[in-house]
């Protein structure tokens, strides 16, 4: 390790006071061993001499954290109990490090990035107050790289973000698997869209409950732009049991279209379980597949363009349609074939589904082993090439070619067994490659040349459970929480070299520009390692550490 | 006898009492016969026709299947489809797939297509109403007119004008309503101020025969025969009575038929060696007295002569129209010696005619040609259900009996054959079969209009089996189309070349199959469509 930098600068120690509390803080002592980390431990021993007052339970709480996640070229960590995120430029060498503590609000409950990973999203779920602590309502910051926050005050509890492909609309739901417990009562059916492009007013965010027949959503799904009616759309579709709910991002003042999945709700229940929006042509309407749990059927609903405005204000009414797979629709993805629009289906068997949308006829082909998952591969040109099929837990992989699909006699699919079952799947950036990653008791990893199906399975002599490819995907680092080593892998010679580290990873991610690979440690106060991910090498390695005291005391380490 | 294999088309069921009308009055069941199941090409019966009287009186009555070779009156565009449950009519463009939900009432469940236009009448479990639905440029709208209630039943006249309404005990799906009147019927004027008129008719109309191009309707009763003009229906009253002779002890046993053009309906009574020729305009009855006791009755579809099958006598006699009237002696009999028969199905438009019989288990069936009197027998592999002549009068389709038992279990492939369910094609001219079994029972069938194609569902839920094999009636060819789901109604829509197949599906689904490429299109979930919300 080249070096490693405390970062704790604790600020003015008068006010440290009860200190000793920090004696949790004293598993900083596990920083004594890291070497210069002696000198510093030493003075929050020397505060408890000098006495502590009893009401600063701000140094109490232990940091708990949301992260690390990488944007706009930097790594931030959300401080949940003092309602800070620390944002930090990795860097090499032995330099300052660049780190921002953003304030935001109280209770973070959700982070997330937009799609180019160019902002931070942060759920707060504020306070109902309390002696000392004035009310804060809910509400959705936006924190840029250079720490710019701009907070959008969304008054309710949310516990999901959707974030739209440009980056700038957010949609805001009820997960229904997470119950909020925020306030006294809230409604459940409640949403809002966010436009980060607009500064926050009393129109954005803009709430509505969406009509829900009393059921929550699961999943909030946005489609890219579709064209109706002359129009460009870009809806977000709400999941929830038996129904599909299309939400007008751009016309707000239009009504939700509810679609139900079943016509007896009362006697089954249909969980929609995936949605996909195809239009491969903006003059053909657009389609909405779904694939639900307590159906054999694949509903692909058209939004059909009609010529006089719905009562709901839509230039288009909904269309159904079911394609028949006999089992209940794994997976779902749309293709080009020679003969026109498909979709392809997995449903847990050994069979594929290749459905011409056109027709709806439905044409199965046989596999050697059931699949769940279809990984599209795509050409330099974004266009899918092939597939690779696959069901967790399966030795066997697919790779179906999309050229002659349709035909019994030029279709190419092939199998290939590996030694170890697989847990998933992912091509990597160079298009020639996948990487396999096995559910065996070392989750081991295998690379799969796509050109000749060829199989290089790499041994794991502790259980992997990181993995992040570099952007060009050349290289692959993985890691194992029961050990204290990062493998660098060139994808390419498929030859590993192990890189030590000083602490058991717990976390791994990539951050862009210069590309330098974050590892995180199990640490009180923060511990982080930065590896040149370019040039990964212990010697260029730097460690930083308890970057979560920064400042503490000039902030009285207010727990807000 | 009208034979023929009834259309399932858009009757506007979705339970189970849908769809299985007119089938397995005989299948599988045999009488006792000691009849050598094999017979001989080229003459030879497998029961000897020339035998004594004692022998004769042991065969049984003829098992007449009321099957129903029909050409589909649909739309040429739109197919209609009723959800009872929802109290919709799915009206479903056969070009585009574009589906309208059209509320239509409560609960309709009776559905009849209207020929030549974009329209249905349905009738409905709750209302004594009738409605009509008409569909313009893609949208449809609906109308509605009273009738009697308890109606069931919905026969169109062929030129597409009026249609009859009544109640058929067969029909009654529901044991524990009320029932419809024993004696009523309403006409419906559906074109030109579309109204309805009840009339009073005899003691429980069993049938409804169409003449003269659907300008006149014919209500078989109980108590005897009405001519109705349609044009001239407008107002409620009594349709006057026909004498067609006393009724028998069990009415069903008798059979009316009726001319083309309607001059004349012709009568066959059991144990009765005669037919009763009515001149309907002349409200007179002729008896013409014939040899023995007719098994069959039928008439030309040009209305030039009715047919008799004299089974006892292996004869056919021809009465000759109108003439029979006024001379019952005019009347020609073929004798066809060493074949038996006791059913007939005349080819339209032809001079042949098919005769067979399903009293005994007979695999063969006889052509004959009424102008020359040269007659043909046919050798099948399998007893005959029932007999239909497609369009055209080229092609007979024989629906064959199915005997008891495993195939995969028989001895040799002859008996294999027998157990196993099938249909075969018959062309009138070389008398060339093709046999094609099939796994189940082969019905309902569905004849496109020019007779070039047959299409016929094939559905068994406990083996699995769902599928629509396609007939082309000229090459012989014959290939399975697998569908989705379990079929219940088969059609046609003529404008856009297709059959379509109405398939059980809790969301409602639809096959469209092109008649010449076999492709096909599915709709399914239409129903959902009507719930959609905004």
């Amino acid at each position: 390790m080249s070096s490693r930098t405390f970062i704790g600068r604790l600020g003015r120690l008068g006010q440290i006071g009860k200190l000793g509390k920090l004696g949790k803080l004293g598993k900083l002592g596990k920083l004594g061993k890291l070497g210069k980390l002696g000198a510093l431990a030493t003075i929050p021993t020397a505060v408890l001499l000098a006495g502590c007052p009893d009401d600063a339970p701000q140094f109490e709480e232990p940091f708990e954290t949301i992260g690390p996640v990488a944007f706009g070229g930097r790594v931030a960590f959300v401080d949940q109990r003092r309602a800070e995120v620390h944002l930090i430029t990795p860097e090499l060498g032995s330099g300052p490090i660049d780190h921002d503590i953003v304030e935001i609000g109280r209770d973070p409950q959700v982070v997330a990035t937009d799609l180019d990973a160019g902002r931070l999203l942060v759920l707060t779920h504020g306070s109902a107050g309390a002696p000392g602590v004035t009310e804060e309502e809910e509400a959705i910051w936006a924190i840029e790289p250079n720490g710019e926050a701009t907070r959008y005050e969304v008054r309710s509890p949310f516990t999901a973000i959707g974030v739209h492909p440009d980056g700038d609309r957010l949609f805001l739901y009820f997960d229904q698997t997470v119950l909020s417990r925020s306030e006294l009562v809230y409604n459940p059916h409640e949403v809002a869209t966010v436009d980060l492009s607009e500064p926050p007013s009393g129109s954005n965010p803009a709430l509505k409950t969406v009509r829900s027949f009393e059921l929550v959503p699961t999943r909030a799904i946005f489609s890219p732009p579709l064209q109706i009616a002359g129009e460009t759309i870009d809806f977000v579709a709400v999941l929830a049991s038996d129904f599909v709910t299309l939400v007008d991002l751009d016309h707000p003042d239009r009504r939700e279209v509810s679609i139900p999945l079943t016509l007896d709700p009362a006697l089954e229940a249909v969980q929609p379980l995936e949605v996909v929006f195809s239009q491969p042509n903006p003059a053909i309407d657009p389609v909405v597949y779904v694939s639900a749990q307590g159906s054999t059927d694949v509903f692909a609903f058209t939004l059909r363009e009609i010529e006089e405005v719905s009562e709901g204000g839509h230039f288009f009414s909904v269309a159904p349609n079911l394609y028949a797979v006999g089992a209940m629709p794994t997976d779902l993805q749309p293709a080009t074939l020679a003969t026109g629009e498909a979709l392809l289906v997995a449903t847990g068997t050994a069979t594929l589904w290749v459905i011409d949308t056109t027709t709806s006829e439905a044409t199965p082909i046989s596999l050697e082993a059931p699949v769940r998952d279809i990984v599209p591969v795509r050409a330099s040109d974004g266009t899918i090439s092939q597939a690779i099929l696959f069901a967790a837990g399966g030795n066997v992989v697919h790779f179906v070619q999309l050229e002659g699909l349709e035909d019994s006699v030029l279709r190419e699919v092939d199998a290939v067994a590996l030694a170890a079952p697989v847990g998933g799947v992912s091509p990597l950036p160079d298009g020639t490659t996948a990487a396999v990653f096995h559910a065996d008791a070392n989750r081991s990893v295998s690379i799969l040349r796509l050109a000749d199906h060829s199989v290089s399975a790499l041994t794991a002599t502790a259980p992997l459970d990181r993995t992040v490819f570099s952007a060009d995907g050349a290289r692959a680092f993985v890691a194992s929480s029961f050990d204290a080593r990062l493998s660098v892998i060139d994808v390419a010679t498929r030859h590993p070299e192990d890189l030590r580290l000083d602490e058991v990873p717990t976390g791994l991610v990539l951050v862009p520009g210069p590309e330098i690979l974050v590892v995180t440690h199990e640490a009180e106060a923060g511990l982080v390692t930065f590896v040149d991910a370019t040039q990964p090498s212990r010697s260029t390695a730097r460690m930083l550490e308890g970057f979560l005291l920064e400042g503490l005391l000039d902030r009285n380490g207010e727990i807000r | 006898m009208r034979s023929s294999i009834r259309l399932f088309f858009v009757l506007g069921c979705w339970g189970p009492a849908c769809g299985a009308e007119g089938e397995d009055t005989g299948g599988g069941g045999y009488p006792d016969a000691d009849a050598d199941a094999d017979g001989d090409y080229g003459g030879d019966s497998d029961i000897d026709a020339d035998s004594d009287a004692d022998a004769d009186a042991d065969i049984p009555p003829e098992v007449e299947v009321e099957a129903d070779f029909r050409t589909p009156q649909a739309g040429r565009r739109y197919v209609y489809v009723a959800d009872t449950s929802r109290d919709t009519v799915a009206v479903i463009d056969s070009r585009s797939l574009a589906i309208e939900i059209v509320e239509v009432g409560d609960a309709p469940f009776v559905l009849a297509s209207i020929p030549g236009r974009e329209a249905a009448l349905v009738l409905y479990e709750t209302m004594a109403q009738v409605g009509i639905l008409e569909t313009v440029n893609g949208e449809t709208t609906i109308s509605r007119l009273d009738v009697q209630p308890g109606a069931n039943r919905i026969e169109v006249a062929p030129d597409g004008r009026h249609a009859v309404v009544l109640f058929d005990p067969a029909r009654a799906v529901d044991p524990g309503a009320s029932e419809g009147s024993y004696q009523d019927v309403t006409i419906i004027r559906v074109t030109d101020d579309p109204a309805s008129i009840r009339l009073t008719v005899g003691f429980h109309p069993t049938d409804v025969l169409f003449a003269d191009g659907g300008e006149q309707a014919f209500i078989v009763t109980e108590d005897g025969l009405h001519r109705i003009v349609l044009d001239e229906v407008s107002e409620p009253g009594v349709a006057p009575t026909l004498d067609i002779g006393p009724a028998p002890d069990d009415p069903s046993t008798r059979e009316v038929v009726v001319a083309p053009g309607g001059e004349f309906a012709l009568v066959r009574q059991p144990d009765l060696a005669a037919v009763s020729v009515v001149d309907v305009s002349a409200r007179r009855r002729t008896e013409v007295a014939l040899s023995s006791v007719p098994t069959d009755l039928d008439v030309s579809d040009d209305g030039s002569v009715a047919i008799a099958v004299l089974r006892d006598e292996s004869t056919v006699a021809i009465l000759p129209l109108p003439d029979v009237a006024d001379d019952p002696e005019s009347i020609r009999v073929i004798p066809i010696e060493g074949e038996l028969f006791g059913q007939a199905v005349h080819a339209a438009g032809s001079s042949r005619l098919v005769l067979f019989t399903t009293a005994v288990p007979q695999e063969s069936l006889v052509v004959l040609d009424l102008d020359s009197e040269d007659y043909y027998p046919v050798r099948l592999r399998k007893t005959v259900r029932t007999v239909g002549i497609a369009p055209g009068g080229l092609t007979a389709i024989v629906i064959h009996d199915k005997l008891p038992g495993d195939p995969r279990t028989a001895a040799d492939l002859d008996e294999r054959i027998d157990r196993e369910y099938g249909y075969s094609l018959v062309d009138l001219d070389s008398l060339f079969v093709r046999l094609q079994t099939t796994p189940t029972n082969p019905e309902p069938f569905f004849l496109w209009e020019d007779g070039s194609h047959a299409f016929l569902a094939l559905r068994d839920d406990f083996a699995g089996v769902r599928a629509v094999e396609a007939v082309d009636l000229g090459a012989f060819q014959v290939n399975t189309v697998h569908l989705p789901s379990p079929p219940f109604a088969l059609g046609g829509v003529a404008d856009t070349n297709q059959a379509f197949v109405a398939q059980e599906h809790k969301s409602g689904r639809i096959t469209f199959i092109d008649i010449d490429s076999l492709a096909t299109q599915t709709v399914t979930g239409f129903e959902l469509g009507a719930e959609v919300m905004e």
